[in-house]
This record gives structure tokens, sequence and C-alpha cells, in this order.
């Protein structure tokens, strides 16, 4: 537990929390105020109001989620010292803040996620950067054997729990939407299919409109085609109802594919995939 | 009836001409009783059609030719341009702004929506696909091309609530598989700050008279199902609810983002067990999986009916 956390919890006195406007500006009365609910007063309030004005008018304006200073020293003369500050910068303010993140020397490749990109994600990036249609990436690398090629945000979400609820062992998450082409599709495929010790794929979206149902058909089974594999034998399940339904499954019967309308669950169509790869499902 | 929307409601679109646009305005026009888009905005365009619908320049000129107040607005900008058009739309009297473009700065986000609570207007979204009243209108490309929306969603007692903008029609589709209809479904966006949250929501869904019982689709991150929690247990809610919680493997991976740009773990609060939990203590119902929704539900509010 950090420092703030612990006062947080034991002295909540000394704790001042308060909203101020993103359309106005920020005044020096609302870190006064603030600083003065804590119990301080005399010459240090004058002190510490500049600076938390400050803090908060870089928490707007360089499009922070996240402005620390902590710990806040105090010198023998009185004036205060930040030994230590922690500021985060969302990822989609990144473009408009490059300048600053220029100068503070922060790369492309250090974003927020928890640890480093492996390769095999950086290689999911390059294919959904391949063209601008549609999204066939957010890769996570995980160490299982069943490859997902699934969708979109949260339908990946609903899918990944339920294959491991039946005991199944992803060996990534992904994410499709926003209908990309046959080619990202396919290159998707092919990543994941690729993945050392990856025996079949499960191909399963929630309803999709956007997305074409034929298209990501299409380009699984040209993934499969490309590396020598049967798609009837590599595809575990391809469960996406949706738009252009149809054509879809009508390719996918050509190839001997087992796949599932809407009237199967996403659930059900996650059971049905591990069961195909660990003979039995929880 | 229905929440926000209903076949009545005037709206225009805010970057009409773009590719995703032009899609959503057929589909919108095509949908239930049609949908009334009295025109679009792109600016430099004045004097074009889509599908019909009379592009402007400026909302303003919109407004102006309409001959009076626009209900609503789907704006569909990139994301650079977003927070002016949202803007724009405000401050020329309309209520409710459906926001389609996702990786909109955060604090474009914080700044729209405080001037909408500032003007008496509401947001749903941003990235989100917007409002949908079964058969009757929707308002952005929930559902997509009005054969597919007609397949997914039926009218009924059900309001839906979604962070997911695929899973309300993944959700709605199961619903209606098992005869229980939708009164109004909501996509409400998948981003850290949104408009319209649950327990905003909720009061419109109280005073609906169709609705009788509400299903949310929810994920990791964020306060929206704390403060749902809390305005179930503070308000003496009719109406029964049903979540479904996705993303329960986040919690063991914190820092890492999936899904959408607000799913992600950085604390306690923001588990898919802690919410779930939270949601329980509300005495809010959590499926474990979606097909269980429809008896739940209709458990539920067969209960009510009975009481």
């Amino acid at each position: 537990m950090g420092r703030d956390e612990q006062v947080a919890e034991e002295q909540p006195d000394k704790v001042a929390r308060r909203h101020f406007s993103n359309v106005l500006p920020f005044s020096d009365f609302q870190a006064k105020e603030a600083i003065a609910a804590t119990g301080v007063t005399g010459s240090e309030l004058g002190r510490l109001v500049p600076i938390l004005t400050r803090l908060a008018r870089i928490f707007v304006e360089y499009d922070m989620t996240l402005a620390e200073i902590n710990p806040l020293g105090r010198l023998a003369d009185g004036s205060f010292v930040a030994l230590d500050a922690h500021m985060e910068i969302e990822n989609e303010a990144r473009g408009r803040q490059a300048q600053l993140l220029n100068e503070l020397g922060v790369g492309e490749e250090e974003t927020r996620q928890a640890r480093e990109a492996t390769p095999f994600e950086l290689a999911g990036e390059q294919i959904d950067a391949a063209d601008h249609r549609g999204v066939a990436g957010n890769v996570t690398e995980f160490d299982g054997n069943l490859g997902l090629v699934i969708g979109a945000g949260g339908g990946s979400l609903t899918l990944f729990d339920a294959v491991r609820a039946h005991g199944g062992k992803p060996a990534n998450y992904c994410e499709i939407g926003g209908n990309p082409s046959v080619s990202k599709a396919c290159g998707l495929a092919k990543l994941v299919l690729s993945k050392p010790g990856v025996e079949r794929i499960a191909v399963m979206m929630s309803i999709v409109s956007n997305t074409r149902v034929d298209i990501v058909a299409r380009g699984v089974i040209k993934a499969c085609l490309e590396l020598g594999h049967d798609p009837a034998e590599k595809i575990a399940i391809f469960r996406i109802p949706g738009a252009w339904e149809e054509e879809g499954f009508k390719i996918l019967e050509r190839y001997g594919v087992d796949y599932a309308n809407r009237s199967v669950s996403l659930n059900e169509a996650a059971r049905r995939a591990v069961e195909k790869i660990e003979g039995v499902a929880a | 009836m229905s929440i926000l929307i209903d076949a009545q409601t005037t709206f225009i679109v805010q970057g009409i001409t773009g590719r995703e646009a032009v899609n959503l305005t057929r589909e919108c026009l095509d949908y239930g009783v049609g949908a009334k888009i009295v025109g679009g905005v792109t600016p430099g365009r004045l004097g074009r059609e889509v599908h019909g619908v009379p592009v402007f320049d400026t909302v303003a000129q919109a407004v102006e030719a309409h001959g009076g107040a626009i209900d609503g607005s789907v704006v569909t900008v990139p994301p650079a341009f977003t927070k002016d058009a949202v803007f724009e739309a405000i401050e020329n009297g309309v209520k409710l702004i459906v926001v389609v473009t996702e990786r909109i700065p955060r604090r474009d986000v914080a700044q729209m929506v405080e001037l909408a609570s500032l003007r008496g207007a509401r947001i749903i979204g941003p990235n989100c696909l917007g409002v949908i009243v079964p058969d009757v209108v929707k308002m952005g490309g929930i559902g997509g091309p009005a054969k597919n929306a007609a397949q997914a969603y039926t009218p009924g007692p059900i309001g839906v609530i979604s962070r997911s903008g695929g899973m309300t029609t993944e959700m709605s589709s199961t619903l209606s598989a098992a005869a229980v209809g939708q009164s109004t479904a909501v996509s409400i966006g998948g981003d850290a700050i949104i408009g319209s949250t649950y327990a905003e929501l909720m009061p419109l869904f109280e005073a609906d008279a169709q609705t009788r019982g509400i299903v949310i689709y929810t994920e990791p991150g964020g306060r929206m199902e704390a403060e749902l929690a809390r305005w179930v247990t503070e308000n003496d809610s009719r109406l029964p609810i049903v979540a479904f919680m996705a993303g329960r493997f986040m919690d063991e991976m914190p820092g890492m983002s999936f899904g959408h740009a607000g799913t992600i773990v950085e604390g306690k609060e923001d588990t898919a067990s802690e919410k779930i939990a939270r949601l329980a203590d509300a005495g809010i119902a959590v499926a474990e999986r979606i097909e269980d929704i429809p008896a739940m539900i209709g458990e539920k509010i067969g209960a009510v009916t009975a009481s």
C-alpha cells in the first residue's frame, strides 16, 4: 500500500477530493479550498496553492489520466519541492502530445500495457496496420493449444471467458471488427495457425452487422489452404452469424468446415471447440 | 413506449458523407417506420443529398431548413473533429447526441459531457452503436442493415443497456429467440468516460410503462457498475435487473487493456469479481452464460407481475 493510500484509510480527514471543470479554466481558489479542507493553513497554504493549481492545469492541458507529485518535500526554509512525480498521458492523445513525448524521450512502443509486447503481438499489430479497413488485431499471447480468431470487443471478452470455463487453453486473444478485408482476416488467421503449439483454431464472433461473415470465412479458409492445412481439420468451429451469413455458410460448407448460426450460443460454440481439442469439455 | 427516441424523433447525421455514415443513414431510413433524418452535415458539401437526405455545411443551416428544433444528432466525424461537432450540435439546441466515433481523446469527451450537462443535453457514447426501439426506429448503426436488425430485435418488456455494441445485438437476439422482446436497447459505448451510464439511464426506463425488466452487459474497468448498484440500493426501483459480466479472465492480468478503451483492471474495484459481488449485493442477478438470461429475467418479471 502506498503512503497516500495509507493516509486515505487511516486519516480520511487529511484527504481532500474535489471535481473541477474541463470546460471552465481552473482557478486558484479551487486549489485553496481543497488544501484548506485538509487543515493546512498559514504560510504553507499560500505556498501550496500554486503547486496544486499548476498540477491541475498540466493535467488538463496535456491529456493526462494521472498527475501525481508524491512525495512533496518541505525544506528547512519552508519551501516545497517535488521529490517524485508520476504522470500518465492517455493513448488517444499521443498524436497531439507528440512534441512533449518527443521532448521527454518517450518512444512509440511504450504503451500503458503492463508488459512489453511479444514478437507474436507485434506481428499482429503489423497485420492490423497493413490496410485501414476494419480491425483484425489487438492480439495478446497466451500459451495454450487452441488458437482464437474472435471478435468483436465484447464478443472476444465473452468468448475468451467461455473457452476457459470449459477447460480450454487459449493460445491467444484477438479482436476482429469493423469489416476487415479478406487479406487482413487471412493474415490474422495465419499468424494464429503458425503459432507453435496451436493445434486448431476457433473462429467465433457475436452476431455481426457491419463485419461480413463471408469475408471472414474466406479469410480463414485461405489462411488454412496457404499453410497447407485442410480447413475442415484445422477450424474447430466457425460461429459467426449476421450480415452475409448465407454466403459465408455456403463457402464453409464447400470446404466441410463445422459452422454454427445464431441458434448456437457463444458459450456452446466455445464448448464445441474445446471438445475437439481436449476430447471432453468441462 | 420507449426511452430516448420514438417514431417522431427528428435527427441529423454529422459527417453524413463518410462511408460508414452513408450506410448508417440507409439503415436508419429503412428500419421500422423509417427514421426522420431531416439533414446531414459535412462542411463544404452544402446542396448534396445522401439517400434523399439534404446535406448542409453547418448544423445551424439544418435547423433553419427544418424550420425548428431538431431532437437529435448522430456524430460520425473523425476523432480530432468530434468535440467540435458535438459542441456545434449542443449549441444549436440538439438534446440527444449519439457519438459513434472511437478513439476520441478523453479530455475532449470530458468537455463534451460537461457542456451537454450544462445545456441540458444528453450524450450516448462515444464509441457506441446508438439506440434501437424494436420494429419502430433506430438511431445509429445498432443491429446493422434493417433486415439484420429486424432479425435480432423484437418489441417487448425488457430494456437492454450494454457497454459493447455487438453484444447489445447478441443479447437482444438471445432474448428474442426466447420470445422475450425489448422496449429499447441502448449501446452506451466502451470508453472510460461516456455520456450516459447504466445509473443515468435507469430513471428513464423506470418512467417507461412498457419496460418491466433490465438486462445489462458489462465488463471490467471503471466505476459504472458500482454506481448502478448504489442507484438500485438507494432508489426503490420496480425494475429487476439481470447482468452479464464478460472479461472475467482479466482479473489475473492487471494493467492490460482488452476489448474496449475503458476495459482495464487498474485497481481492485475494476475487477470482474469485485463488480459481480457489488451487483449481487444490490440484488442484481449475474448470469454465468448469456443463454441463461431469458429465463432469469423472465422469472423475475413474471414474479413482479404476480405480486
